[in-house]
């Protein structure tokens, strides 16, 4: 047995499953080009995330990633292909350029984000997870922690404030 | 959440930068949860739009969401697909 299969890293599990992790991307964007830039992306990331963080799950980390990056992409696509902003002359401006961004995330970014997530109670931090991974329903998220959909919604709140906190830590362009 | 509304509460549109970081998580959080509807596409983009200080924190609020989903989850969330 390799090492890579005794203990794989989230980015030899992302090699090993390049395909299955580019199809994934292609559900979401409908693009096989694309979906191999997304894959790309997602792949550095998921490296550069684990030097600096656990990955107790490679592999689901590996669609989380490749997740993320597609359906924000498709979000931004359809959202901003269209839409104009007024800048101060009044001239009108494309918001957005509709080219994947390949958006490179600091490690140093990620550990202040992962730091102030990891400060939160831990069902605030379950439910933020839900949420924000899992993509659930702040509804849904309610009944499976057995709490009100008021609760959770403050309990993403909380989440979400804490990120905020942490805005002026971190280098954004 | 405030479905019924185009916008969510902007808060003040003083320059003072953290009503405007609570606004653009309101709508990045909107965003996360459903698709926008044309009138709140409009609102959005009128919002950013409208002074610099909103466009930067729509930016920063999407760099954050970004992060934020890319930090490995603690708990041993449902599998999906």
């Amino acid at each position: 047995m390799s090492i890579t299969e005794q203990c794989p890293s989230a980015g030899a599990s992302f090699v090993a499953h390049w395909s299955a992790l580019r199809s994934a991307a292609q559900k979401i964007v409908e693009n096989r080009a694309l979906a191999e830039e997304i894959a790309q992306d997602a792949y550095l990331k998921v490296c550069e995330a684990e030097i600096e963080l656990e990955v107790r799950h490679p592999l689901a980390y590996c669609y989380q990633a490749v997740r993320n990056l597609a359906i924000d992409h498709k979000r931004r696509l359809k959202m901003e292909s269209q839409l104009f902003t007024i800048e101060d002359d009044g001239a009108e401006v494309v918001a957005d350029g509709g080219t994947p961004e390949q958006i490179a995330i600091s490690r140093q970014n990620l550990l202040i984000v992962a730091d102030a997530l990891g400060r939160l109670p831990e069902r605030t931090r379950h439910a933020f997870e839900l949420y924000r991974i899992s993509g659930m329903t702040q509804r849904d998220i309610g009944a499976q922690l057995g709490v009100s959909a008021t609760l959770v919604n403050f309990m993403i709140r909380e989440a979400s404030d804490a990120l905020l906190a942490c805005r002026h830590l971190l280098s954004l362009d | 959440m405030h479905t019924d509304h185009e916008s969510p509460d902007s808060g003040g549109d003083n320059a003072a930068g953290e009503p405007a970081m609570q606004t653009a998580m309101e709508w990045v959080r909107r965003i996360h949860e459903r698709e926008l509807k044309p009138a709140e596409c409009a609102a959005l983009a009128a919002w950013r739009g409208s002074h610099p200080v909103h466009a930067k924190a729509y930016k920063d609020a999407q760099q954050l969401w970004m992060l934020a989903g890319l930090v490995p989850p603690i708990t041993d969330l449902p599998a999906r697909e």
